[in-house]
Protein backbone atom coordinates (compact mmCIF):
# COMPACT_ATOMS: atom_id res chain seq x y z
CA UNK A 1 0.00 0.00 0.00
CA UNK A 2 1.71 3.36 -0.79
CA UNK A 3 1.89 5.96 1.24
CA UNK A 4 -1.54 8.27 -0.29
CA UNK A 5 -3.29 5.32 -0.23
CA UNK A 6 -2.71 5.46 3.71
CA UNK A 7 -3.49 8.59 4.07
CA UNK A 8 -6.59 8.38 2.45
CA UNK A 9 -7.75 4.97 4.58
CA UNK A 10 -6.56 7.13 7.57
CA UNK A 11 -8.69 10.11 6.46
CA UNK A 12 -11.75 7.70 6.25
CA UNK A 13 -11.00 6.49 9.90
CA UNK A 14 -10.71 10.08 11.74
CA UNK A 15 -13.55 11.94 9.55
CA UNK A 16 -16.50 10.95 12.72
CA UNK A 17 -14.16 12.04 15.32
CA UNK A 18 -13.53 15.59 13.70
CA UNK A 19 -15.89 18.32 13.88
CA UNK A 20 -13.66 20.37 11.90
CA UNK A 21 -14.54 18.93 8.56
CA UNK A 22 -12.95 22.10 6.46
CA UNK A 23 -9.97 21.08 8.25
CA UNK A 24 -10.02 17.39 7.18
CA UNK A 25 -9.83 18.63 2.95
CA UNK A 26 -6.55 20.11 4.34
CA UNK A 27 -5.03 16.91 5.54
CA UNK A 28 -1.50 16.20 5.21
CA UNK A 29 1.16 14.78 6.47
CA UNK A 30 2.01 17.37 9.31
CA UNK A 31 -1.57 17.76 10.40
CA UNK A 32 -1.74 17.07 13.84
CA UNK A 33 -5.03 15.10 15.42
CA UNK A 34 -5.45 17.58 18.08
CA UNK A 35 -4.33 20.96 17.34
CA UNK A 36 -5.53 20.87 14.00
CA UNK A 37 -8.10 18.41 13.89
CA UNK A 38 -9.99 19.19 17.31
CA UNK A 39 -9.67 15.29 18.06
CA UNK A 40 -10.48 14.82 21.83
CA UNK A 41 -8.07 12.56 23.18
CA UNK A 42 -10.14 10.11 24.50
CA UNK A 43 -11.41 9.61 20.88
CA UNK A 44 -7.37 8.99 19.42
CA UNK A 45 -7.85 5.83 21.39
CA UNK A 46 -10.66 5.04 19.18
CA UNK A 47 -8.96 5.90 15.77
CA UNK A 48 -6.17 3.54 17.43
CA UNK A 49 -8.68 0.69 17.73
CA UNK A 50 -10.08 1.73 14.24
CA UNK A 51 -6.33 1.39 12.68
CA UNK A 52 -5.82 -1.66 14.52
CA UNK A 53 -8.98 -3.97 12.78
CA UNK A 54 -8.72 -1.94 9.55
CA UNK A 55 -4.95 -2.70 9.16
CA UNK A 56 -4.88 -6.32 10.90
CA UNK A 57 -2.10 -4.50 13.06
CA UNK A 58 -1.39 -4.36 17.21
CA UNK A 59 0.11 -1.29 18.05
CA UNK A 60 1.72 -1.52 21.53
CA UNK A 61 2.19 1.06 24.19
CA UNK A 62 5.64 2.85 22.94
CA UNK A 63 3.79 3.87 19.15
CA UNK A 64 0.67 4.67 20.20
CA UNK A 65 2.38 7.15 22.65
CA UNK A 66 3.67 8.98 19.63
CA UNK A 67 0.84 8.91 17.74
CA UNK A 68 -0.45 12.36 18.04
CA UNK A 69 -0.21 13.57 13.81
CA UNK A 70 -0.49 12.03 10.61
CA UNK A 71 3.16 11.40 9.44
CA UNK A 72 3.78 9.19 12.75
CA UNK A 73 0.91 7.32 12.45
CA UNK A 74 1.37 6.50 8.92
CA UNK A 75 5.15 5.64 9.97
CA UNK A 76 3.96 3.49 12.83
CA UNK A 77 1.30 1.58 10.02
CA UNK A 78 3.98 0.88 7.77
CA UNK A 79 6.30 -0.06 10.33
CA UNK A 80 3.82 -2.79 11.87
CA UNK A 81 2.60 -3.80 8.10
CA UNK A 82 6.33 -4.33 7.35
CA UNK A 83 7.09 -6.58 10.41
CA UNK A 84 3.40 -8.46 9.76
CA UNK A 85 4.89 -9.22 5.94
CA UNK A 86 8.07 -10.40 7.38
CA UNK B 1 2.32 23.79 38.41
CA UNK B 2 -1.50 23.25 37.96
CA UNK B 3 -3.44 21.14 35.59
CA UNK B 4 -6.91 20.24 35.47
CA UNK B 5 -9.67 18.29 33.47
CA UNK B 6 -13.18 18.86 33.03
CA UNK B 7 -15.70 15.55 31.14
CA UNK B 8 -18.95 16.57 29.87
CA UNK B 9 -20.26 12.94 31.18
CA UNK B 10 -23.66 13.96 29.12
CA UNK B 11 -20.84 14.50 26.14
CA UNK B 12 -18.53 11.35 27.05
CA UNK B 13 -21.15 9.51 27.22
CA UNK B 14 -22.00 10.09 23.24
CA UNK B 15 -18.55 10.37 21.94
CA UNK B 16 -17.15 7.41 23.92
CA UNK B 17 -18.11 4.13 24.20
CA UNK B 18 -15.28 2.66 26.67
CA UNK B 19 -17.34 -0.65 26.77
CA UNK B 20 -16.11 -1.67 23.42
CA UNK B 21 -13.31 -4.20 22.97
CA UNK B 22 -9.52 -3.51 23.72
CA UNK B 23 -10.66 0.20 24.96
CA UNK B 24 -9.72 0.26 28.40
CA UNK B 25 -6.66 -2.04 28.22
CA UNK B 26 -5.27 0.74 25.84
CA UNK B 27 -5.28 3.30 28.72
CA UNK B 28 -6.19 1.58 31.86
CA UNK B 29 -3.25 -0.47 33.98
CA UNK B 30 -4.96 -3.85 35.13
CA UNK B 31 -5.03 -2.29 38.66
CA UNK B 32 -7.16 1.19 37.37
CA UNK B 33 -9.74 -1.87 35.00
CA UNK B 34 -9.83 -3.68 38.56
CA UNK B 35 -11.51 -0.77 40.03
CA UNK B 36 -13.62 0.30 36.97
CA UNK B 37 -15.31 -3.33 37.13
CA UNK B 38 -15.99 -3.19 40.81
CA UNK B 39 -17.67 0.50 40.04
CA UNK B 40 -21.06 1.12 41.71
CA UNK B 41 -20.97 3.37 38.99
CA UNK B 42 -18.51 2.30 36.12
CA UNK B 43 -19.41 5.45 33.56
CA UNK B 44 -17.87 8.22 36.64
CA UNK B 45 -15.11 5.57 37.95
CA UNK B 46 -13.80 6.00 33.93
CA UNK B 47 -14.04 9.54 33.63
CA UNK B 48 -12.50 10.01 36.98
CA UNK B 49 -9.26 8.37 36.31
CA UNK B 50 -8.83 9.72 32.69
CA UNK B 51 -9.19 13.62 33.98
CA UNK B 52 -6.93 12.55 36.68
CA UNK B 53 -4.70 11.49 33.88
CA UNK B 54 -5.52 14.00 31.61
CA UNK B 55 -4.54 16.94 34.50
CA UNK B 56 -1.10 14.97 35.28
CA UNK B 57 -0.25 14.89 31.90
CA UNK B 58 -1.01 18.69 31.18
CA UNK B 59 1.56 19.35 34.27
CA UNK B 60 4.14 16.91 32.50
CA UNK B 61 3.57 18.28 29.53
CA UNK B 62 4.18 21.74 30.08
CA UNK B 63 6.97 20.49 32.36
CA UNK B 64 9.23 18.84 29.75
CA UNK B 65 7.70 20.53 26.81
CA UNK B 66 7.07 16.45 25.43
CA UNK B 67 4.17 15.74 23.40
CA UNK B 68 3.10 11.96 23.95
CA UNK B 69 -0.24 10.18 23.76
CA UNK B 70 0.40 7.49 26.61
CA UNK B 71 -2.33 7.62 29.25
CA UNK B 72 -1.22 4.14 30.61
CA UNK B 73 1.92 5.19 31.83
CA UNK B 74 -0.21 7.92 33.87
CA UNK B 75 -0.97 5.56 37.00
CA UNK B 76 -3.89 6.39 39.45
CA UNK B 77 -4.50 5.82 43.23
CA UNK B 78 -7.92 6.81 44.30
CA UNK B 79 -7.51 7.66 47.92
CA UNK B 80 -10.93 9.43 48.73
CA UNK B 81 -14.08 8.91 47.07
CA UNK B 82 -17.58 9.74 47.75
CA UNK B 83 -20.66 10.80 45.61
CA UNK B 84 -19.16 14.37 45.44
CA UNK B 85 -15.36 14.57 45.53
CA UNK B 86 -12.66 12.12 45.14
CA UNK B 87 -8.64 12.83 46.17
CA UNK B 88 -5.67 10.51 44.79
CA UNK B 89 -2.65 10.58 43.10
CA UNK B 90 -1.34 9.67 39.80
CA UNK B 91 2.34 8.66 38.90
CA UNK B 92 4.29 8.74 36.25
CA UNK B 93 8.19 7.00 36.63
CA UNK B 94 9.42 8.53 39.55
CA UNK B 95 7.25 11.86 39.91
CA UNK B 96 3.91 11.94 41.40
CA UNK B 97 1.01 14.36 41.21
CA UNK B 98 -2.15 15.17 43.88
CA UNK B 99 -5.54 15.13 42.70
CA UNK B 100 -8.78 16.72 43.59
CA UNK B 101 -11.71 16.39 42.07
CA UNK B 102 -15.39 17.34 42.20
CA UNK B 103 -18.16 14.43 40.86
CA UNK B 104 -21.54 15.64 39.82
CA UNK B 105 -24.21 13.78 37.50
CA UNK B 106 -23.23 16.06 35.10
CA UNK B 107 -19.66 16.61 34.86
CA UNK B 108 -16.08 15.57 36.96
CA UNK B 109 -13.49 17.87 36.92
CA UNK B 110 -9.83 16.88 38.12
CA UNK B 111 -7.32 19.53 39.07
CA UNK B 112 -3.56 18.06 39.59
CA UNK B 113 -0.62 19.32 40.99
CA UNK B 114 3.32 18.87 41.71
CA UNK B 115 3.16 20.67 44.83
CA UNK B 116 0.79 20.13 47.47
CA UNK B 117 1.34 23.98 48.18
CA UNK B 118 -0.35 24.82 45.18
CA UNK B 119 -3.84 23.45 46.74
CA UNK B 120 -3.50 26.32 49.37
CA UNK B 121 -3.97 29.59 47.19
CA UNK B 122 -5.93 28.21 44.31
CA UNK B 123 -8.94 30.16 42.59
CA UNK B 124 -11.19 28.24 40.31
CA UNK B 125 -13.49 29.77 37.79
CA UNK B 126 -16.30 28.45 36.07
CA UNK B 127 -19.05 28.91 33.50
CA UNK B 128 -20.85 27.37 31.37
CA UNK B 129 -19.00 27.04 27.76
CA UNK B 130 -19.05 30.01 25.71
CA UNK B 131 -17.02 30.66 22.81
CA UNK B 132 -15.25 34.13 24.63
CA UNK B 133 -14.79 32.50 27.92
CA UNK B 134 -11.12 34.39 27.83
CA UNK B 135 -13.02 37.96 27.64
CA UNK B 136 -15.55 36.38 30.18
CA UNK B 137 -12.95 35.41 32.95
CA UNK B 138 -11.46 38.84 32.33
CA UNK B 139 -14.25 40.84 32.71
CA UNK B 140 -15.38 38.88 36.08
CA UNK B 141 -12.39 38.23 37.54
CA UNK B 142 -11.16 41.52 39.33
CA UNK B 143 -7.19 41.93 39.42
CA UNK B 144 -6.52 38.94 37.25
CA UNK B 145 -6.15 38.74 33.54
CA UNK B 146 -5.76 35.54 31.59
CA UNK B 147 -3.86 34.92 28.10
CA UNK B 148 -2.05 32.40 25.49
CA UNK B 149 1.86 33.12 26.11
CA UNK B 150 3.96 32.88 22.24
CA UNK B 151 4.24 29.12 23.26
CA UNK B 152 0.52 28.94 22.93
CA UNK B 153 0.00 27.95 26.62
CA UNK B 154 -2.14 29.84 28.97
CA UNK B 155 -1.25 32.72 31.53
CA UNK B 156 -2.79 34.98 34.25
CA UNK B 157 -1.09 37.73 35.10
CA UNK B 158 -1.94 40.04 38.32
CA UNK B 159 -2.76 43.22 37.00
CA UNK B 160 -1.46 45.36 40.29
CA UNK B 161 1.69 43.31 40.88
CA UNK B 162 2.57 42.80 37.50
CA UNK B 163 3.20 38.82 38.46
CA UNK B 164 2.71 35.92 36.71
CA UNK B 165 0.55 32.93 38.05
CA UNK B 166 0.40 29.49 37.06
CA UNK B 167 -3.10 28.18 35.42
CA UNK B 168 -4.56 25.54 33.51
CA UNK B 169 -7.51 25.85 31.49
CA UNK B 170 -9.97 22.91 30.49
CA UNK B 171 -13.35 22.44 28.63
CA UNK B 172 -15.49 19.78 27.30
CA UNK B 173 -18.84 20.15 26.11
CA UNK B 174 -20.61 22.19 28.10
CA UNK B 175 -18.17 23.16 30.56
CA UNK B 176 -15.40 25.60 31.03
CA UNK B 177 -12.84 25.27 34.19
CA UNK B 178 -9.98 27.99 34.23
CA UNK B 179 -7.90 27.34 38.12
CA UNK B 180 -4.99 29.42 39.06
CA UNK B 181 -2.67 30.12 41.96
CA UNK B 182 -3.21 33.64 43.40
Amino acid sequence: MDKQHLIEELITIITPYTEEKSALERVGENTDFIKDLKINSANLVDIILDIEEKFKIEIDNDSMAKMLTVKATIEVIESKLQANAG
Amino acid sequence: MLGNDVVDLNLAKIQSNWRRKNYLDKIFTGEEQKLISLAENPDVTVWLLWSMKEAAYKIHNRTTNKRLFNPISFQCQILELNNKTAKGFVKYDTLKFLTASEISSDFIHTIATDNSLFFKNLNEWQNPYHSNYLSLFNSQTSGYQIYYNESGLPEIKNTHGKTIHDTSVSHHGNYVRIVFNS
